[in-house]
């Protein structure tokens, strides 16, 4: 009977010590695209982007302010989980006159060369948890590069149509 | 709450333990008969909280003077509200195993300290009614909440079963009885993109576990068939 009693007890005491709902599961964020730069005449070689500012635009064409300047051969960039397409600006050898201010909204553009991308996409809602929701994948991934008279971009090649994480480069750009 | 609810009343099944054993009976009859119920916690749940509605019947036939037959039947509806899924759980289950009494009784009395096995069987559905895409980056300040519900195809789950409890006659033939369930799931059928979060007659489940507990709180009625 005492033995019974104390299972009872045991069983209550299992009941608060639930798992917390924290989510820890690796991977369960929405991943970004990863864009590794490439040597145009010689296509296995990385090669740094100078100077590169990344600007994405909104439907009504608006530019989002936010944008550092910085020389890199690899960029992971966020697409949107609820449109098909995605479109950013991809400026090299960027000048940026700062107005003699700290404050980055007045901030022009003197120089550099800009080239519009867009990124059309299938969004897939992949349950990870309880404690994680849902997170989005994106398939069937490609690339458009916007032509204009001097585009720095000379080619492009989706490696994985299929972003799910960051651990390797989605598309190449050669330069 | 509930959780005091309970030490009360072990407390009230320890005093009545300490009268009934000063006394032992040598010339025992015992009563045969169907002891049929229901568990009050889930009726009690249903009116109090909101998104809870639930049911359960549950019965014993004392076939021998140490073992039960016992099963139990129920229907729940559960609304489940966590920051990344809010779903509704909906169905059936029965469960149904043998019991077995540790308890001595004496003259014709059917109180129980028990100990079971149970094989539990829940048919069920899931509906996500609102669920959020984890996605940490900002920049495109997108609302992450989505609103369009999803009805997900039914789910079907196996468990096996431990149970303990008290049962004591308050009344002629009216008992009242206090369990807890330890459970381990041997089949559960998820829909493709979603997990049983809540299995009805189950419970919760937690994450990369197949246990589950739960606890319940019953008022029967005992149908005496025969006296041996």
């Amino acid at each position: 009977m005492k033995k019974i009693i104390t299972i009872l007890v045991f069983l209550l005491l299992t009941i608060s010590c639930e798992k917390d709902d924290i989510c820890t599961t690796p991977n369960a964020d929405t991943a970004h695209l990863v864009i590794r730069f490439y040597d145009y005449n010689n296509q296995d070689t990385p090669k740094e982007v100078t100077n590169l500012l990344i600007v994405g635009i909104l439907d009504n064409g608006d530019l989002i302010s936010d944008g550092i300047v910085s020389t890199r051969d690899s960029i992971a960039i966020p697409l949107r989980i609820l449109e098909n397409n995605t479109s950013f600006i991809l400026t090299t050898d960027t000048v940026i006159d700062d107005q003699g201010t700290t404050d980055i909204s007045d901030d022009t553009i003197t120089s550099g060369n800009s080239d519009n991308i867009v990124l059309n996409y299938e969004n897939e809602e992949l349950f990870i948890s309880k404690a994680c929701g849902f997170k989005n994948i994106f398939n069937n991934v490609n690339l458009d590069l916007v032509p204009d008279a001097d585009n720095w971009i000379s080619d492009s090649n989706v490696v994985n149509n299929k972003i799910e994480n960051e651990n390797n480069a989605h598309i190449h750009i050669f330069h | 709450m509930r959780t005091y609810i309970f030490f009360i009343s072990l407390f009230l099944s320890f005093a009545s333990f300490a009268q009934e054993e000063v006394v032992k009976d040598s010339s025992k009859t015992h009563k045969f008969g169907l002891r049929v119920g229901t568990d009050i916690s889930k009726l009690v749940k249903s009116a109090v909280i909101k998104d809870y509605t639930a049911f359960e019947i549950n019965a014993d036939y004392n076939f021998s003077k140490k073992y039960s037959l016992a099963g139990e039947f129920g229907n729940e509806k559960r609304t489940i509200d966590e920051p990344q899924v809010n779903f509704t759980t909906e169905g059936s289950y029965f469960k149904i195993g043998i019991d077995y009494n540790a308890y001595e009784n004496w003259l014709d009395m059917e109180n129980a300290i028990f100990v079971g096995l149970r094989y539990g069987l829940s048919s069920y559905k899931h509906t996500l009614n609102s669920y959020s895409i984890l996605n940490t980056d900002f920049y495109w300040d997108e609302n992450r909440l989505i609103n369009d519900a999803i009805n997900y195809d039914s789910s079907t789950t196996h468990w096996l079963e431990l149970i303990v409890g008290i049962k004591a006659e308050i009344f002629n033939n009216l008992y009242l009885g206090i369990n807890a369930q330890l459970k381990n799931y041997v089949g559960n059928e998820a829909p493709d993109n979603f997990a049983n979060l809540y299995i009805p007659g189950f419970g919760k489940t937690i994450e990369d576990s197949k246990w589950g507990v739960g606890f319940g709180y019953t008022v029967s009625y005992f149908i005496p068939f025969y006296k041996k």
